[in-house]
C-alpha cells in the first residue's frame, strides 16, 4: 500500500516536472537565434552582385570575406589579406592569410582571389562590381600561393575601398555552378554559413565551423524582411525580433520597451530627391530649374518638424570632413526660386511626378511635404509610390519619372562619393552627365598627392552643387531598436555585422 | 389623428430615415466641401503636426478633429474624402447595375445555353478572391479614379445579375409576356417594356447595399495602397497614413474610420428600409 503510494507520487512528480519543462523555452540563452528585421529582403546572395548595404550587404559580409574590410570608422582592417604595401605607383602587393578554407572544404589561396576577380570583370557582374572600373585594375599576378600583386593602369587612391567590396567565394564552386544557384546557395569563408533562404521572408545563417577567426557569440542569425515599420516595432516589443533596422524619428520612442532599447547614431546616407534629367519632364534638364527646386524647399523646417531635429541638411554630396567648406546649403528662398523658374521660361510651372519606394520609411511624407513646397512655385505635383523592385530597376536604368526620394553613399570616401554622379555610373539614377566633372573626379582618384587631390575634389563638389542633379535634403537619421539582452555598436553606414553582436 | 399617423410613420421608418439623413449630410458635405471644409485637404502645416482633437488637452478649435503627421486638418480631409468615397460608390453602383442587370436580363430571359454561359461567368467571378483580383488589376493597369471605379464595380455586378435573373425568370412565362410575344412585339422591346420594370425595385435595393459595399471596398483598396493617388484624401488612404501613428495620434485613424463606418451603416440602413418598403417579394 505504502509502496504503491510512493510509485504514484513519483509518477505524479515526474509528470509535473515534464510539464514544467515543456512550458519553459527549450533554448538556452545563447542558442536562441538573433532575428534582424529590415524593411526589405535580401536581393541576391551572389557576392559579386552586391549593391545594397543592408540587409543584402550585411548578409554577404557574414558569409564572405574580402581581402580587407572597413571597420565602423572607415579604416581598412585585414581579413583575407594580413598585410599589404605599395611596390610602386602602379603595383599593390597583398600577403594573404594562410590556413583559410571555404565552408565546402575548398582551400583559399592567391589563385582563388584571381578566379573571383576575373569573374567580377565579366557580365553581368561588371555592371555592379566596380573594382576594375574604379581602380583601373589591369592585372592580377599570383606571386606565390599567398602573395598577390594587383597592377593598375594609373595610380589609384581607391584600391582598398573597392577591395572591401570585392568578395572571395569558393573558386571551384562559382566556376562550376550555375549563377542562379550561386546566388541562392552561397559558399564563402566568413564567420557564418548559409542555411536557408525563403525569398520575401527570411534568410537563415549559422556559425561556420570552418571559420578562420574567433567563433561569433551568436550562433544562429535570421535576417527577416518586414516591410512595415509598425510591424517591425510590434515584433520588437513582443520579443519575436531582436534588432530592428529603419525607424523614423516619430516612432523612435516606440522602440523603447520593457525588452528593447532605441539606439540613435549619426547617419551617413545622403538623402535627396533625385532629379530625373532624362525623365518625362524636359524642364528638369535646365540647371536653373533644378536650382529653383532647391531654393523652393525649406529643408531646415522639415528637419525640425518631420524629423524631430534628428539630423542636419547636406553640405555637399561629400560627407564631412571631406566636404568643400565653401559650399553652403541652398537657402529657403521661394522668390529666388520663382525668378529662376521665370528665367528658364517656366514661370507658370509644369506638372511633376514625385516618386518613392518603401525602402526608406517616411518616403511618402517627405514626398508630400516637398511637393507642397513646390506648389508654391507653380509646380503641379502628382504622387506615386513605386514597388521596391521596380524602383531599383528604374534607379539603375535612370528611368524614374520626375523627382524621387532616394539616398546614396553611406560612407566617408570623397573619391567614391563623387564617382556616383559621373556619366553612366550604375548609381547615377538622375542621368546627370558632365564631362568636366568626370574629368576632375577621375583625375582626383589618380592623384596620390593629398593636397592636390583635395583641390580637385573640392572643384568637383562645387560643380555638382551648382548643377544640382539632386534636390539636396539631409543625412538619413540612423535609428535602430535592439533587444536588451544583446549588445552591439551600430555603424553609421547601415551595414550590420552579426558576428560582432554579443550577449550582455 | 394626424399626429399619431406621423409618429407611427416615424417609428416604423426611424432607422431608414436615420440612414437617409446621414447619407444626405455626407453627400452635402462632399458637394459643398470647398465651402464647408476649414482648410484645403492637402494644406500642410509642419508647425501644427499631430495636434489632437479640440476636446482633448492640447487641442484647439483651429483643428476640430486634430491634424495628421504633416499638420493637415483631419476634419477637412474627412470632408474632402467623402467626395472620393461617394463618387466611387455612385460610379461603381451605376456601372455595376448596368452590367449586372444586362447580364441578368439576358441570362434569365433566354435560358438554356446563354443562361449556362452567363451563370458560369457569375460563378467564376464569385469564386475569385476579390481583393486579389483588385490588387492584380490595379497594379497592372495603374490606380486612379476611373480604374478604381471599374474595379469596385466588378465587385458588385454579380449581385445585380443574380437578382435580376431570378426576377426575369419568374415573370417571363406570365400571360402578358406571352401575349406580347404572340402579337409580334420585338424581343428587345419585350425586355425593356414588359420584363425589366419588374426588376427595378430589386435593382434599387441591391444598389443601396452595393453603395455601402463599394465605399468599403474603395477604402480597403486605398488602405492597401492600390487605390486612387496618395495625395487624394480618401478615407482608406487616411487610415493607412494613421496606422504608424496609432500609439501617439489615434485620431488620425479614428476619424476617417468613424466616417467610413457611419456612411456604410447609413447605406445599409437605407438598403434594409428600401427592401422592406418596395421589394415586392417582401411586401405583404
Amino acid at each position: 500500500m505504502i509502496k504503491g503510494n510512493w510509485t504514484r507520487r513519483l509518477v505524479l512528480l515526474a509528470g509535473l516536472a515534464m510539464g514544467v519543462t515543456a512550458l519553459t523555452p527549450v533554448y538556452a540563452q545563447d542558442a536562441k537565434p538573433v532575428v534582424i528585421a529590415s524593411s526589405e529582403d535580401i536581393i541576391s546572395l551572389d557576392p559579386h552582385m552586391l549593391d545594397s548595404n543592408n540587409p543584402t550587404g550585411s548578409a554577404i559580409w557574414s558569409i564572405f570575406d574580402s581581402l580587407v574590410r572597413r571597420d565602423k570608422d572607415g579604416q581598412a582592417q585585414p581579413r583575407l589579406a594580413t598585410s599589404w604595401e605599395r611596390v610602386d605607383d602602379l603595383t599593390w602587393r597583398f600577403h594573404l592569410r594562410e590556413g583559410v578554407t571555404f565552408s565546402n572544404g575548398e582551400a583559399f589561396n592567391a589563385e582563388a582571389v584571381k578566379v573571383n576577380f576575373a569573374r567580377m570583370d565579366t557580365a553581368p557582374f561588371n555592371s555592379v562590381q566596380q573594382l576594375h572600373d574604379q581602380t583601373g585594375l589591369t592585372a592580377v599576378n599570383v606571386v606565390d600561393d599567398f602573395t598577390l600583386d594587383l597592377v593598375t593602369a594609373a595610380p589609384t587612391v581607391n584600391m582598398l575601398y573597392w577591395l572591401e567590396e570585392a568578395f572571395v567565394a569558393a573558386p571551384a564552386y562559382i566556376t562550376d555552378t550555375a549563377p542562379d544557384v550561386v546566388a541562392s546557395a552561397p559558399i564563402g569563408s566568413g564567420p557564418y554559413k548559409f542555411v536557408e533562404w525563403r525569398r520575401g521572408d527570411a534568410l537563415v545563417l549559422t556559425a561556420s565551423d570552418t571559420y578562420w577567426g574567433d567563433a561569433p557569440a551568436v550562433k544562429d542569425i535570421i535576417f527577416r524582411a518586414v516591410p512595415e515599420m509598425s510591424s517591425r516595432l510590434n515584433e520588437l516589443a513582443a520579443g519575436t525580433v531582436d534588432i530592428v533596422v529603419g525607424i523614423t524619428p516619430d516612432a523612435a520612442a516606440q522602440a523603447n520597451t520593457d525588452v528593447s532599447d532605441v539606439v540613435q547614431i549619426e547617419g551617413l546616407r545622403k538623402m535627396h530627391m533625385g532629379i530625373s534629367i532624362k525623365g518625362e519632364q524636359p524642364a528638369l534638364a535646365d540647371p536653373r530649374v533644378r536650382q529653383a527646386l532647391n531654393y523652393a524647399v525649406d529643408v531646415p523646417t522639415i528637419i525640425d518638424s518631420l524629423l524631430g531635429g534628428s539630423t542636419k541638411p547636406l553640405l555637399s554630396i561629400v560627407n564631412p570632413p571631406n566636404n568643400n567648406p565653401d559650399l553652403t546649403p541652398y537657402s529657403y528662398d521661394p522668390e529666388k526660386a520663382k525668378a529662376l523658374m521665370a528665367e528658364a521660361g517656366f514661370a507658370d510651372g509644369f506638372p511633376l511626378t514625385i516618386q518613392w519606394s518603401t525602402r526608406f520609411d517616411g518616403g511618402k511624407d517627405v514626398s508630400e511635404v516637398v511637393g507642397s513646397f513646390l506648389e508654391a512655385i507653380n509646380i503641379k505635383p502628382t504622387y506615386e509610390a513605386v514597388e521596391i523592385g521596380q524602383f531599383r530597376e528604374a534607379l539603375s536604368s535612370a528611368s524614374l519619372k520626375g523627382i524621387y526620394f532616394q539616398g546614396w553613399a553611406a560612407l566617408i570616401n570623397p573619391s567614391v562619393e563623387l564617382v556616383i554622379l559621373t556619366c553612366g555610373h550604375v548609381d547615377n539614377s538622375s542621368g546627370y552627365c558632365n564631362p568636366d566633372y568626370d574629368k576632375l573626379v577621375i583625375e582626383a582618384s589618380q592623384t596620390l598627392d593629398d593636397a592636390k587631390r583635395q583641390e580637385l575634389e573640392y572643384a568637383a563638389q562645387a560643380i555638382i552643387w551648382n548643377d544640382a542633379p539632386w534636390l539636396y535634403l539631409w543625412r538619413l537619421p540612423n535609428i535602430f531598436g535592439i533587444s536588451k539582452t544583446l549588445s552591439y555598436e551600430f555603424r553609421a553606414d547601415n551595414y550590420l555585422e552579426p558576428y560582432l553582436i554579443t550577449y550582455k | 389623428m394626424r399626429r399619431s399617423a406621423t409618429s407611427v410613420f416615424l417609428r416604423r421608418n426611424a432607422l431608414g430615415l436615420l440612414g437617409l439623413t446621414i447619407l444626405v449630410i455626407v453627400a452635402l458635405a462632399a458637394i459643398f466641401a470647398p465651402w464647408v471644409a476649414p482648410y484645403g485637404p492637402a494644406k500642410i502645416d509642419l508647425m501644427a503636426r499631430l495636434a489632437p482633437p479640440a476636446w482633448i488637452d492640447g487641442g484647439s478649435l483651429k483643428h476640430l478633429l486634430g491634424t495628421d503627421n504633416l499638420g493637415r486638418d483631419i476634419l477637412s480631409r474627412v470632408i474632402y474624402g467623402a467626395q472620393i468615397s461617394l463618387s466611387v460608390g455612385a460610379g461603381a453602383v451605376v456601372i455595376g447595375a448596368l452590367i449586372g442587370s444586362f447580364i441578368g436580363l439576358l441570362s434569365g430571359y433566354f435560358g438554356g445555353i446563354v443562361d449556362a454561359a452567363l451563370s458560369f461567368l457569375v460563378n467564376v467571378q464569385l469564386a475569385f478572391p476579390f481583393t486579389l483580383l483588385a490588387i492584380f488589376l490595379l497594379s497592372t493597369f495603374g490606380g486612379g479614379f476611373t480604374s478604381v471605379v471599374v474595379v469596385v464595380a466588378l465587385a458588385t455586378w454579380v449581385n445585380y445579375a443574380r437578382v435580376v435573373r431570378g426576377q426575369v425568370m419568374s415573370v417571363k412565362n406570365q400571360e402578358y409576356v406571352e401575349a406580347a410575344k404572340s402579337v409580334g412585339v420585338p424581343t428587345d422591346r419585350i425586355l425593356r417594356r414588359y420584363i425589366l420594370p419588374n426588376a427595378f425595385s430589386s435593382i434599387i435595393v441591391v444598389a443601396s447595399f452595393s453603395m455601402a459595399q463599394a465605399i468599403l471596398t474603395e477604402a480597403a483598396l486605398s488602405f492597401l495602397g492600390v487605390g486612387i493617388g496618395s495625395a487624394t484624401p480618401s478615407w482608406g488612404t487616411m487610415l493607412n497614413d494613421g496606422r504608424s501613428y496609432l500609439q501617439n495620434a489615434w485620431w488620425m485613424t479614428a476619424m476617417p474610420g468613424v466616417a467610413t463606418a457611419l456612411t456604410v451603416l447609413a447605406g445599409n440602413l437605407c438598403g434594409d428600409w428600401l427592401q422592406d418598403r418596395i421589394d415586392p417579394r417582401l411586401r405583404k
